[in-house]
């Protein structure tokens, strides 16, 4: 609110530029309407004051000038801790009431929102079973938790002092039938969970339970379902209350099974964040060559500044000459503390004092007590005051820069270390005597460290930056392992849709493994090796046994070793998604699974009615031909991994080919890739691009996007296979409409012109094209296709069908040139035409080729020779 | 003073070095006699590269069993890949650079790894180990020591063969001398403890070959010894580790979490077994393992065997195998390591060795996944007991690789407890008198209050503190922008010299300030 009533007036005032300031974030110095925005912002705020101050703080950082002189102000928002204690207890009633019920009363005097999460055990055995107590047990708004607990909030109430508590109440019958309550407390808004000395809390209702009551031998096991996610916000405090008290069996409990009255008290802490601010503001003097440096605060208590000064950019710490600010210390002659002044209205602390012109800037951080320091939460820094006007701006625009400003990959790297290393030393050690001698040690180390990386980084060839995907490149981090094998890969997809049919596909393939390493290409993509319910390999079964139509796992293996002798990569096809079930659960479903897998319906998502699946909904589409694996339990992810890890030890794989990964969420991608490390992998994420009344949309962003979400949520440990341009290829050719290879932005508008190096290019594959012919590629123009692939940044992949055809010598020229050439994932490409009838591009300065019937021939310097010519294309090259 | 001038001679030579590295060793040799006469004075850019315990040990303290503690050495691994095949040194250039990094930064040594598969490849009588004192002799020209590890396994995630290839031809013939799971599994990285002392690798037990490696490594690295190698760890087990292969065959020890399954089914195990259960009276028990233990990936309770309550375990027959199960364990170390002692007993060394720190399920009584690698005693007694007997007989140190491991909500589920199970090994350790050493278990990359365990790990006052540290590995993480500035920080504010004295207000701020931060505060509270 407050944000809002202040920002009405200053929208006016100001005019179109103010609203650039308040949408862009830009900032623009000395604006005078903004130093009225500007004064205005302490007296205004102060009103909101906590969190709305916070929100307001994002646009303030402003310097100002005219009439008051104001050099600069700008609220930092501040995150305090701060705890507060309190006690839980438990009662239990032993006398029965009206009903002949006994309570038990389960309270606490923290403010929050309790929830109490219990059950109850019915044997003497502790810890470790819950069960849910019988519904005439539970107190009205509680919910069920799984099949093992339950939830209840408890209740506001007043105690007889007046102070507010939280109580629950639970009735139970006297000769209960249960041994103990079991719980914990819940605070929702932090979600902290609150335990006794980290295990469940337990109420005996029976005396045959045993006097150790809540103090159970301490190596009982935690519950790993509620104590997973224990949170940790709430602390427990030892005191000597927390001592379990033995019961006192209570006389009047009649039978020696009986419930006992007791009362017991446990102290807790919980910890709350408030959100604060800080007010900085300079104000130059007219006359004096001095400035009035003020701090405004709304934190109540005792405040303490620990600030220093510095000199041109230094961020070095110095202390000002006297005098100093009134109670003020001097700390290891490093830094003052000033105690800021307490308001007189009681909303807080503030200070100001004078400071001589000289210094380029203040540096502080704030000090609660001993052990709370609060510092800048943008950057976890010191917070910076500049005290000259002039140097606002640069100091600005410099960190900006520093934060937006991603270096490329090789100068970065090292300019990278080098700023943090020199950032240590510059906050470190200014003071020390050899410190030229030491700047120099850590230049050295620095420099040694950037050329060992450079060395350890594997082999890749990384040196391309990856910005040409611009779309949350900051938050690409990057991945352990990048199954992108060494940039310079070109696949051949080794088998099509008929190749089960002779039963040893695998003994045909391995006497090819010589003519395509010869023809250039570095990996292979097997079938899916598993034992199938189609003879084509994608319903699996039983995933360890891997004899399958295309042949046994001697000769699987076999092969792999052919072509890991002919110096390939060998891809292995995993089925992750769905899994054919070999028998019927009670109820005649197929979701129970056989072999050395043998999951039950527990692995099947329960979001497909086919198969009555008990896991959890799926995490993403739905394959309906066969059970969908539920890939958000623990046991089959590790099966999974486990799985691959030896497929890629047993069989020899280097990589993975994986089947319809739109239907599960790609971070299990990460997971299943980060524990097989494969050399190399791609997604098949395919889905349908965009059309409106049939005609294919020139923007394709949407498509792609979906794909590289898909990447991304893989973290990049996976490509995926670009089928966007496969789709923006069949128009272009069908239709000659070379315009569309081109996208807004002139680069190509596939997955390969946003992030090349995961793109895995293709015209045609097993389910696209061959005797399936779901999609296939425009007939007659398949070089055309191959010519723009094998050309471009990303890795392609050449069908099997399409080498071993009328088409493999031209394919074989077009590999050849993109070996000679050394184009790889990341080279970089220039669209120099994309016209009705003729595309062409230049890729990293060394080929240049077109496709379509239309004119074009390069020019330039350069003395271009043509490498390769055909039906609808031209390939030129810079002579080596 | 003279630290000045050292220090001028370390920034400086390295670009010499880089362009003529042939000369390289006569200037180190100079470097070297300066370090030898100095003790361990020599320069770094943390000033003198000493530990903060050093102090300690130069106060007269009256405690003598404090007295021989001396400064924690900070070790750092090299790539478990560094020598692969003979001769060569992979990533030379690379190595060479960290090796004076790490050497400026205040490192007292370094780790090689030694693979049996590679400096004895072929052969029951070719050694080669060319690669690995070309390493040696870099690191000797920087005037760093060097701890080298003996690895008598590969691992399968690394790029170094499992085994030497004519072990791997006789386990060919004979894969029972190869660890076996109860489903009939394979370990092809390691051989059973049950032939140590049998004639299986072509008419020669696996403790004479070890003893023969363990001699011509001796051999070959006599000169070293006096200046360069200051600690031999003999690997006793996957991974370097004294411990059974409790995981799936073929995956990697390190990244496994689960409970395991016991490794006794290869014949010979069986036939130990069969034998001690008749000489014990139950013959019956000796005829398999424990039908009703979990599978790998299983949890302690879907057996019967590691139940909480009530489970085999704590049965007469669990306890009467599990005792020989892990006295089998504690065997095979005890006659590794008394050959490793006959062979290298006389060298200037330290001889250590490397136990597990198996954390997870550590939460459960039955703590079953150290029992599964081997780790047990009767009636619930400290199963790291009898091992650090053995070690401390021996006088060998204990590497505990796990300084690093920090509780976290991952850890909770598998009831891990890194804390218990650490003060479990140091008081094990401290009771047999046997000397602590530490590792990290992985690079620290996420857990940045990892950095500030192992610091507090290291710098105990406590007589448990560990002897050297190493730091697990170098590569290309260790030298990346997001863990490199974060390891020269660790290593700064844990090596301390001159010009820190003037930091220390500024630590002791950045100290409380960082315990203002709310993520330390919440992993406290955890």
């Amino acid at each position: 609110m407050a944000v809002a009533t202040w920002s009405i007036p200053a929208i006016p005032r100001v005019g179109p530029p103010a609203r650039g300031v308040l949408l862009g974030g830009a900032f623009v110095p000395a604006a005078r309407p903004l130093a009225w925005r500007c004064r205005a912002t302490p007296r205004r705020l102060r009103i909101g004051g906590g969190i709305v101050g916070r929100a307001g703080a994002a646009e303030m950082p402003v310097a100002g000038s005219g009439e008051v002189g104001v050099v600069f102000s700008e609220k930092f928002p501040l995150r305090r801790c701060h705890t507060v204690e309190g006690k839980a207890w438990v009662r239990v009633d032993a006398e029965p009431d009206g009903d002949g019920k006994c309570k038990v009363l389960i309270g606490c005097d923290v403010e929050g929102k309790w929830v109490l999460h219990w059950g109850v055990s019915r044997d003497g055995e502790h810890g470790r079973e819950w069960d849910q107590p019988p519904s005439e047990m539970r107190p009205p708004g509680s919910v069920q938790i799984k099949d093992y607990a339950i939830e209840t909030p408890l209740d506001i109430s007043h105690n007889s002092e007046g102070r507010m508590i939280h109580e629950v109440k639970i009735k139970i019958d006297k000769g209960t039938p249960f041994a103990a309550i079991n719980f914990v407390l819940k605070e929702e808004e932090t979600g902290a969970w609150f335990q006794h000395k980290g295990h469940d809390f337990i109420i005996p209702l029976c005396v045959s339970f045993g006097g150790d009551l809540l103090g159970r031998k301490q190596d009982i096991d935690v519950r790993p379902g509620a104590l997973g996610h224990l949170s940790n916000v709430l602390q427990r405090s030892e005191g000597p209350n927390a001592e379990p008290q033995k019961i006192v069996p209570d006389d009047k409990g009649s039978r020696d099974k009986g419930i006992s009255g007791f009362y017991e008290e446990y102290p807790i802490l919980k910890s709350v964040y408030a959100q604060n601010f800080v007010t900085a503001t300079v104000r130059e003097i007219n006359g004096t060559n001095k400035h009035n440096v003020e701090f405004d605060t709304d934190i109540p208590g005792e405040v303490i500044i620990h600030w220093g000064v510095c000199k041109d950019n230094t961020m070095t710490w110095e202390i000002p000459p006297e005098p100093h600010p009134p109670t003020t210390k001097i700390f290891r002659q490093k830094a003052l503390q000033t105690l800021l002044q307490r308001k007189a209205d009681g909303t807080g602390n503030s200070i100001s004092f004078l400071l001589d012109a000289e210094y380029s800037g203040l540096i502080f951080v704030l000090k609660l007590d001993e052990y709370t320091w609060l510092r800048n939460m943008e950057n976890g820094f010191d917070f910076y005051v500049p005290l000259t006007r002039a140097d606002t701006h640069v100091a600005h625009n410099s960190e900006k820069q520093k934060t937006d400003d991603k270096p490329s990959q090789t100068d970065g790297l090292i300019s990278d270390i080098r700023n943090l290393v020199v950032g240590l030393s510059s906050r470190r050690g200014q003071r020390a005597k050899n410190k030229v001698l030491q700047e120099d040690i850590l230049q050295e180390i620095e420099r040694l460290a950037a050329e060992a990386y450079s060395i350890f980084r594997s082999p890749t060839i990384d040196t391309v930056e990856e910005s040409v995907y611009i779309d949350d490149d900051s938050l690409i981090v990057k991945p352990a392992c990048s199954g992108t094998g060494s940039g310079f890969e070109i696949v051949c997809q080794g088998f099509n849709w008929e190749s089960h049919k002779s039963g040893k596909w695998y003994v045909e393939l391995g006497t090819k493994a010589k003519e395509l390493s010869s023809l250039g290409f570095t990996i292979v993509w097997a079938p899916p090796p598993t034992d199938s319910v189609s003879p084509e390999g994608y319903m699996p079964t039983d995933l360890y046994n891997l004899n399958s139509r295309y042949g046994t796992i001697e000769e699987l293996k076999e092969v792999v070793k052919k072509f890991h002798g002919a110096g390939m990569k060998v891809l292995g096809d995993a089925v992750l998604n769905h899994r054919c079930a070999q028998f019927q659960n009670q109820n005649g479903v197929w979701n129970i699974f056989g072999g050395r897998l043998n999951w039950d319906d527990r692995a099947v998502v329960a979001d497909d009615p086919h198969f009555h699946g008990r896991g959890s909904k799926s995490s993403g589409d739905n394959f309906h031909a066969a059970p969908n694996i539920d890939h958000s339990q623990e046991f089959v992810r590790s099966d999974l991994k486990e799985w691959l890890c030896w497929m890629r030890k047993e069989v020899g794989y280097d990589g993975w080919r994986l089947d319809f990964v739109r239907g599960f969420w790609g971070g299990y991608v990460k997971d299943y890739l980060e524990a097989s490390e494969p050399y190399f992998a791609v997604g098949e994420y395919w889905d349908s691009l965009s059309y409106t009344y049939g005609e294919m949309d020139y923007n394709q962003d949407a498509h792609r996007q979906r794909i590289v979400d898909w990447i991304n949520a893989t973290n990049g440990t996976a490509g995926a296979f670009d089928v966007t341009t496969k789709g923006i290829l069949h128009a272009v050719l069908e239709r000659s409409e070379y315009w569309r290879l081109s996208d807004e932005k002139g680069r190509p508008p596939g997955v390969l012109g946003w992030w090349p190096s995961r793109a895995v290019t293709f015209i045609e594959n097993h389910d696209t094209g061959s005797t399936q012919g779901h999609w296939r590629f425009p007939f007659g123009m398949e070089v055309q296709g191959y010519a723009y692939i094998l050309t471009h940044p990303g890795t392609p992949a050449v069908f099997y069908d399409h080498i071993f055809s009328h088409l493999h010598p031209e394919i074989a020229k077009l590999i050849s040139i993109r070996r000679r050439q050394k184009i790889h994932c990341r080279s970089k490409i220039k669209i120099l035409k994309a016209e009705g009838n003729v595309y062409s591009a230049e890729i990293d300065e060394r080929v240049t080729m077109k496709i379509g019937s239309g004119h074009f021939e390069p020019s330039g310097p350069i003395n271009w020779v043509v490498a390769a010519e055909g039906q609808g294309y031209k390939v030129w090259e810079v002579p080596l | 003073m003279e630290s000045v001038l050292t220090t001028q001679h370390a920034a400086r030579c390295p670009r010499g070095l880089r362009r003529e590295a042939g000369n390289a060793p006569a200037r180190v040799g100079f470097a070297r006699t300066e370090l030898r006469r100095g003790g361990r004075r020599d320069l770094s850019a943390a000033g003198l590269g000493r530990f903060l315990g050093y102090a300690t040990g130069d106060h007269k303290n009256n405690n003598l069993e404090v007295d021989d503690v001396g400064p924690v050495r900070l070790f750092v691994g090299l790539p478990s890949d560094t020598v692969t095949d003979g001769p060569t040194v992979n990533s030379a250039k690379g190595v060479a650079a960290g090796l004076r990094a790490v050497k400026l930064l205040g490192a007292d040594g370094v780790e090689l790894p030694v693979f049996w598969s590679v400096a004895q490849p072929e052969s029951t009588d070719r050694f080669c180990w060319d690669g690995y004192r070309a390493v040696a002799d870099m690191a000797r020209a920087e005037g760093l020591s060097l701890r080298v590890t003996l690895h008598f396994h590969g691992s399968p995630s690394g790029n170094v063969p499992l085994l030497p290839v004519w072990v791997t031809t006789a386990a060919a013939d004979d894969p029972d001398i190869l660890f076996t799971d109860r489903s009939g599994g394979r370990h092809e990285d390691c051989l059973s403890f049950a032939v140590d002392e049998l004639p299986v690798l072509h008419g020669k037990s696996p403790l004479q070959c070890y003893e023969a490696f363990f001699r011509s490594f001796a051999d070959a690295f006599q000169d070293f010894f006096d200046s360069t190698i200051t600690d031999v760890t003999v690997g006793l087990g996957p991974n370097g580790e004294l411990r059974y292969p409790s995981y799936p065959p073929g995956s990697d020890a390190r990244g496994f979490t689960g409970v395991g399954e016991f490794q006794c089914y290869d014949k010979y195990m069986l036939a130990q077994l069969r034998q001690h259960a008749e000489e014990s009276g139950h013959a019956l028990w000796g005829l398999s393992g424990p039908h009703d233990a979990p599978r790998y990936h299983e949890s302690p309770d879907s057996g019967n065997f590691f139940k909480d309550n009530g489970g085999s375990w704590q049965s007469p027959y669990g306890d009467f195998f599990l005792s020989w199960y892990a006295g089998q364990l504690v065997g095979h170390g005890d006659r590794v390591l008394g050959v490793a002692n006959g062979v290298l007993g006389d060298k200037p060394a330290e001889l250590s060795a490397k136990v597990p720190f198996m954390h997870w399920w550590h939460g459960a009584r039955s703590r079953p996944a150290e029992a599964a690698a081997g780790f047990y005693k009767s009636s619930q007694k400290n199963g790291y007991s009898p091992v650090a007997k053995m070690f401390a007989r021996h006088g060998c140190t204990v590497i505990v690789p796990g300084m690093d491991v920090c509780m976290n909500k991952q850890h909770r589920i598998t009831g891990s407890s890194p804390d218990q199970l650490l003060v479990q090994i140091k008081n094990a350790c401290r009771r047999h008198g046997a000397r602590i050493a530490g590792e990290n278990a992985s690079l620290v990359l996420t857990h940045t209050s990892s950095f500030s365990r192992i610091r507090s790990n290291l710098l105990t006052a406590e007589r448990t503190r560990p002897s050297h540290f190493t730091y697990q590995r170098m590569g290309a993480d260790f030298f990346s922008p997001e863990h490199w500035p974060l390891f020269m920080e660790f290593v700064r504010s844990v090596v301390c010299g001159e010009w820190d004295e003037d930091e220390l207000a500024d630590e002791e701020r950045d100290m409380a300030s960082t315990s203002a931060n709310a993520n330390a505060r919440e992993a406290q509270a955890v």
